[in-house]
């Protein structure tokens, strides 16, 4: 336990929240928005989705610039680590996206709604992934 | 998929309630009881449930972590340290399923979770506190207000390959089960790595929101994941966590762990009817 910790714990909780509130006052209005306007009430669900994935990336984001603010470089190599991976597995997934898709992919700006014509599996796990690759 | 009528909607909105109370308790997402209800009871499709649980697990992980923080109960250097083997095993979550099909994984997952449960109630009388409030608690360690004894609490770290072994299988199994693996991580560290509970819990919640990540892309890039129920679970979860963070302190720790006893056997039960099936 460092002199910096307490402050990084309350500095998460404060982007978390600020995340978790966004997403969700989306999501909220998205869902009152589909009985009113439905491509708006779809826009807004798709953002509410976004910000709330995008959220714990941002967090390790944070704790890697944070843990490096203070010189902790084994904290800040460490962090970048598990920022890698994630970018590494969200990376995979792009391409296992564009693998199965037919269309190419534009990425976050396509609506992922539930298209059963365009999906060609049922259960896409990282796993079925390479076996399809 | 089904299509998600108001009445499925307040059915999934009540189950991510569930959820992110169990997480604010207990820092287990509810990924393994979200993921058999949308898919074997209300008919979504394996990979649509997985999703939707995902999603549900990054929303309690953000709202628990959000609603804990500045009591220190949060040991983000162990979270730090506990998601790279996380993050790897989510990444790598395709070699496991490659060698063992998804029924069996059940089984076995069905039977340690059993032993575990029982191992939770044998032991439910230990505290991982140390008595003097000023012992160095090492790197990896902590040190925390606890209010059911209304003193400073320090722990120490111990057993540091087990926990990232756990947190290695936990990041495994997310990606295969659409879970958030908390119900891996947070017996191991409280039963076996000297973690107090509430910490365990916290620590838990907070990591789960990163292990889900890496599952719920694949997902939403592939378009199986429905909005309108991933947002009816979403907005649930913000219902129990926002619960669950203010009641959890009022309530002792020995019902904490016969509530996590409870959670971990019905999960047993569940995943071993689900590998039958």
């Amino acid at each position: 336990v460092k002199a910096g910790d307490a402050a990084l714990e309350r500095l998460i909780g404060r982007l978390l929240r600020a995340g978790v509130l966004m997403s969700s006052a989306c999501l909220a209005g998205g869902l009152l928005a589909l009985t009113i306007s439905p491509a708006a009430g779809v826009w807004l669900l798709q953002a509410g989705l976004i910000i709330l994935i995008a959220t714990p990336t941002v967090n390790v984001v944070l704790s890697v610039v944070e843990y490096a603010w203070a010189r902790d470089w084994l904290f800040a190599a460490i962090s970048t680590l598990v920022l890698v991976e994630l970018l590494a597995g969200a990376w995979g997934a792009l391409l296992f996206y564009r693998a199965v898709v037919t269309k190419p992919a534009s990425g976050f700006s396509r609506p992922a709604i539930a298209d059963p014509a365009r999906r060609r599996i049922q259960n896409p796990s990282p796993l079925t992934a390479s076996r399809l690759a | 998929v089904p299509i998600v009528t108001p009445l499925l909607a307040l059915i999934i909105f009540t189950a991510g309630t569930a959820a992110g109370g169990l997480g604010a308790l207990l820092g287990i997402g509810g990924g393994v009881f979200l993921v058999p209800l949308l898919n074997l009871a209300l008919g979504f499709p394996i990979g649509a449930a997985a999703a939707i649980s995902l999603s549900a697990v990054i929303a309690t992980s953000s709202a628990v972590t959000a609603g804990r923080a500045g009591k220190q109960l949060i040991n983000v250097r162990l979270g730090m340290v506990l998601e790279v083997a996380t993050a790897a095993g989510a990444v790598l979550g395709g070699i496991t399923a490659q060698l063992v099909a998804q029924s069996v994984l059940q089984r076995l997952f069905g039977v340690v979770t059993a032993i575990v449960a029982v191992l939770t109630v044998a032991r439910v009388n230990r505290r991982n506190v140390m008595s003097d409030p000023d012992a160095d608690p090492g790197v990896l360690g902590g040190r925390f207000f606890d209010d059911e004894t209304d003193a400073m609490v320090v722990y120490r770290i111990k057993r540091v390959p087990l926990a990232l072994g756990a947190s290695f299988v936990a990041g495994n199994l997310s990606s295969m089960l659409g879970i958030g693996g908390g119900v891996v991580k947070v017996p191991v560290l409280n039963g076996w790595c000297g973690m107090p509970l509430r910490a365990a819990a916290a620590t838990s919640a907070f990591m789960i929101g990163v292990t889900a990540t890496g599952g719920v892309i694949i997902y939403y890039l592939s378009g199986q994941l429905v909005p309108v129920a991933a947002a009816a679970a979403v907005l649930g979860v913000q219902l129990g966590s926002w619960a669950g963070v203010h009641l959890s302190p009022r309530l002792p720790i020995r019902f904490l762990k016969m509530l996590l006893a409870l959670v971990l056997s019905i999960v047993a039960g569940v995943m071993f009817v689900r590998g039958m099936s």
